[in-house]
């Protein structure tokens, strides 16, 4: 004879685990690519890096690229027209007037690309800052740019390698999140490995938890409990993912992180890899999340907006 | 290692009893039945049951002169390996079932049945017996049974069938292997059983008993599943289960194929254990080292899942039975024995595998076998002449396919019952079990009985290795 209890839980969380795979009539993503990109150039040592990436970019999409020198004072007029004579299928073009991301702006309107690369921290160098500041450049671009932004971070962090591990981070629920997992397996590499990360940083989730516990302190919120509820409130983007991943024969996971303590600083983590952001402009909790990633990543970083008020 | 097994296996087996008087034997074997009846009644836990009457039989026998405290620490020393068995497997299953690897086998066996509800059954059936034999009864039963919750809500199907199959099946594949259940693991180290053994004797019966029960149930639920389906449905069916992507319930295929090969590599170190000289909880230990080291995320959480309770009661189990042998009440149960079968081989087995199977269909298999172990050690030992292989075998598989006599006999019929009334409301009367679960363990304790007795008419079962 043998005792039944603690059997709920356990037998609940295997089902939960099985409806996870159950992912039913999910119809894959198709991939997005650029076909016409603006490569902006900040006269720093990051601009070798965003050459690279350019020259990637029409290695592997045929991509038509323009270079843009942003800088406000430049001792090179043609400094954009001798970075993009290094990439076939690239030409500089003449700055437009205005602040950096002014003139960055600008030029997405005119020539209607479909992806902007930029450096961060724009005109210095990755190390001068590290993880402290994004720039100027960067916030006005996360508020304003409509096109997604490719950063280039450190200069170690070639996205040729960081394609081949691409993380899809979502912090909150978020309008373009299946356009930016499009985004994400448009760019990741053959064979890739291409993640959803659901991430509760540990502070949020005592917030959340705190506030819970005072509603109903006879059902306090786990980290279990949280990570099915995340689970369960992406059950279709997961889906989606999954199938894309499996019909593009790219290796696929689900990544929940319910109470990520901090987060993981992310300048710790050794593996080369591109990191894929939806942003709401108009949400200022993604807005927060996008922000504190992006400043403390080493990794280049997608980043896809959303609700962006017209110009 | 293995010189310590066989030194305090040796110490026990050759410890000079004398009988205490009758009403003191009486006394402490009362007490002992009073507490398996507290642990089959549940009024208390059944750690708790055990751990109070070990307490209670301690101060008897020092109030009565039976012992010395100190002797408590030698009943105890036989169970060390045991507890290391079930800490490092515990641990490793831990580990590998949360790298999702037994989910995705699961998922991935069940989509190539294409939802067939005969061919469902039948790997089910497959599946549960394979599970268990690695993994134990209960983290084998808690995937299973929520896997054919979910499968069965998805494609339609009544779970009764499918559940009780899983769980009468189950009790099959836990006498497979030396690690597949703990009375498996009670006997091969009392007894010295080495691993390989259990391929020989146990697996071959674990593969009849299985057929024995996919025959008995598929007889008894032939009007409860669709068996006979139409192309139309086989497409429909098809398409339901190719809902399930086995693939997306993995978090890190990594740590998945790590798990896998730790676990493999952990099988193969327990069937080499006896060649290498060391004991199977090194192995064990030595595989959840690795799982945690490798494979591990949250090594405290790993930790924290070892079945303590178990271990307790493991514990207070045997402290009761050393102090009834020291009465010497379990050599006169064993003198007993061989008066009634005069030393008959022919009925000893068939008195041990009737015995052994009804008290566990009632009481917790693993009592069953700590009290029988030493009787077994009795009867085979000394001048009786009677050999103590066929009776050890008798009593590992008897223990187990008990379980299958009651609804309570077994912890893959509990988790199966209990599983199937709290997600499907559906009721599994005492009545309906007895006449499933009931005839298929006497045909199955029945044909192991033949089957002991055959092999070793035919000298077919290895002699253990002694010293």
């Amino acid at each position: 004879m043998a005792d039944s209890h603690d059997f709920d839980r356990e037998v609940d969380d295997s089902m939960r685990l099985f409806e996870r795979s159950h992912i039913g009539s999910a119809v894959p993503l198709t991939p997005v690519r650029a076909s016409r990109i603006l490569v902006v150039l900040d006269g720093s040592g990051q601009d070798d890096a965003t050459v690279a990436t350019a020259q990637a970019f029409r290695d592997e999409f045929n991509t038509e690229s323009l270079f843009l020198d942003a800088r406000e004072q430049s001792s090179e007029p043609d400094y954009a027209k001798k970075a993009a004579a290094k990439v076939s299928g690239s030409r500089g073009i003449d700055r437009p007037d205005g602040e950096a991301f002014e003139a960055i702006l600008a030029a997405l309107d005119c020539h209607r690309m479909d992806l902007v690369i930029v450096p961060c921290p724009f005109g210095r160098a990755f190390e001068t800052v590290g993880e402290d500041s994004v720039g100027t450049v960067m916030d006005v671009l996360l508020a304003r740019c409509r096109v997604p932004i490719l950063v280039t971070r450190r200069a170690d962090q070639v996205f040729l390698t960081a394609r081949q591990r691409v993380s899809v981070l979502i912090g909150s629920e978020c309008d373009v999140e299946n356009r930016a997992a499009a985004w994400a397996f448009g760019l990741a590499g053959p064979g890739a490995e291409v993640s959803l990360n659901l991430v509760v940083e540990n502070e949020h989730f005592e917030n959340i938890r705190a506030i819970l516990d005072a509603m109903r302190p006879d059902e306090p919120l786990s980290q279990a409990k949280l990570t099915e509820v995340l689970i369960q409130t992406h059950q279709t983007l997961h889906g989606a993912m999954s199938k894309t991943a499996e019909s593009l024969s790219m290796r696929y996971h689900l990544l929940p992180q319910a109470g990520a303590i901090a987060p993981p600083n992310p300048l710790n983590d050794p593996e080369i890899q591109l990191l894929v952001m939806p942003i709401e402009v108009d949400d200022r909790f993604t807005q927060g999340f996008v922000h504190d990633r992006l400043r403390r990543s080493p990794h280049p970083v997608l980043i896809v907006p959303g609700h962006v008020p017209a110009s | 290692m293995a010189g310590l097994m066989t030194f305090l296996a040796a110490s026990l087996t050759e410890m000079p009893i004398d009988s205490s008087p009758a009403w003191v034997m009486i006394l402490f074997a009362t007490i002992m039945m009073a507490t398996y009846v507290g642990v089959a009644l549940e009024r208390y836990h059944k750690t708790v049951a055990a751990l109070t009457g070990a307490a209670v039989l301690v101060v008897l026998s020092i109030a009565l002169g039976l012992f010395e405290y100190p002797k408590v620490y030698e009943f105890l020393k036989e169970d060390l390996n045991i507890f290391g068995v079930i800490i490092g497997t515990g641990i490793l299953v831990d580990v590998v079932g949360k790298s999702g690897l037994f989910h995705f086998i699961s998922i991935w066996i069940v989509r190539a049945t294409g939802g067939q509800a005969n061919r469902l059954f039948l790997t089910l059936c497959v599946v549960t017996f394979l599970f268990v034999s690695v993994l134990t009864i209960v983290p084998a039963m808690l995937i299973l049974s929520s896997l054919v919750l979910v499968i069965c809500r998805s494609l339609g199907y009544k779970p009764m069938p499918l559940l009780l199959s899983v769980a009468i099946c189950a009790n099959s594949g836990a006498i497979a292997t030396f690690a597949s259940g703990l009375p498996n693991i009670m006997i091969g180290t009392a007894a010295q059983i080495p691993y390989v053994a259990f391929l020989q004797v146990s697996l071959p019966y674990a593969a009849v008993s299985l057929i024995v029960a996919i025959a008995g149930l598929r007889f008894f639920f032939r009007n409860d599943l669709p068996w006979a389906q139409s192309a139309n449905d086989r497409a429909t069916l098809k398409q339901q289960i190719d809902g399930f992507d086995p693939w997306a319930m993995v978090e890190d295929r990594r740590v998945l194929y790590r798990s896998a090969a730790i676990l493999l590599l952990t099988v193969v170190g327990f069937a080499m254990a006896q060649p290498l000289g060391v004991g199977m909880d090194f192995i064990a230990l030595v595989g959840a080292t690795a799982a945690l080291f490798f494979a591990g995320k949250g090594v405290e959480d790993a930790i924290g899942k070892v079945n303590w309770t178990v271990i307790l009661f493991f514990m207070g189990l045997f402290v009761i039975i050393g102090c009834v042998k020291q009465t010497g009440a379990l050599k006169w149960v064993a003198e007993q024995v061989v008066a009634l079968s005069d030393n008959q081989l022919s009925l000893l087995v068939p008195l041990m595998g009737a015995f052994s199977a009804v008290a566990s269909s009632i009481v917790d298999n693993i009592p069953v076998a700590a009290t029988l172990i030493p009787i077994v050690q009795d009867i085979s030992g000394g001048d009786t002449g009677v050999p103590a292989e066929p009776l050890w075998w008798t009593l590992v598989i008897c223990c187990n396919l008990g379980g299958n006599g009651t609804p309570i006999g077994s912890i893959s019929c509990v988790i199966a019952i209990y599983a199937l009334k709290r997600e499907a409301g559906v009721h599994v009367s005492w009545g309906t079990f007895l006449q499933l679960g009931g005839l298929i363990m006497v045909f199955q304790v029945a044909g192991a009985i033949a089957f002991i007795l055959w092999m070793h008419s035919q000298g077919w079962i290895p002699a253990i290795p002694t010293g």
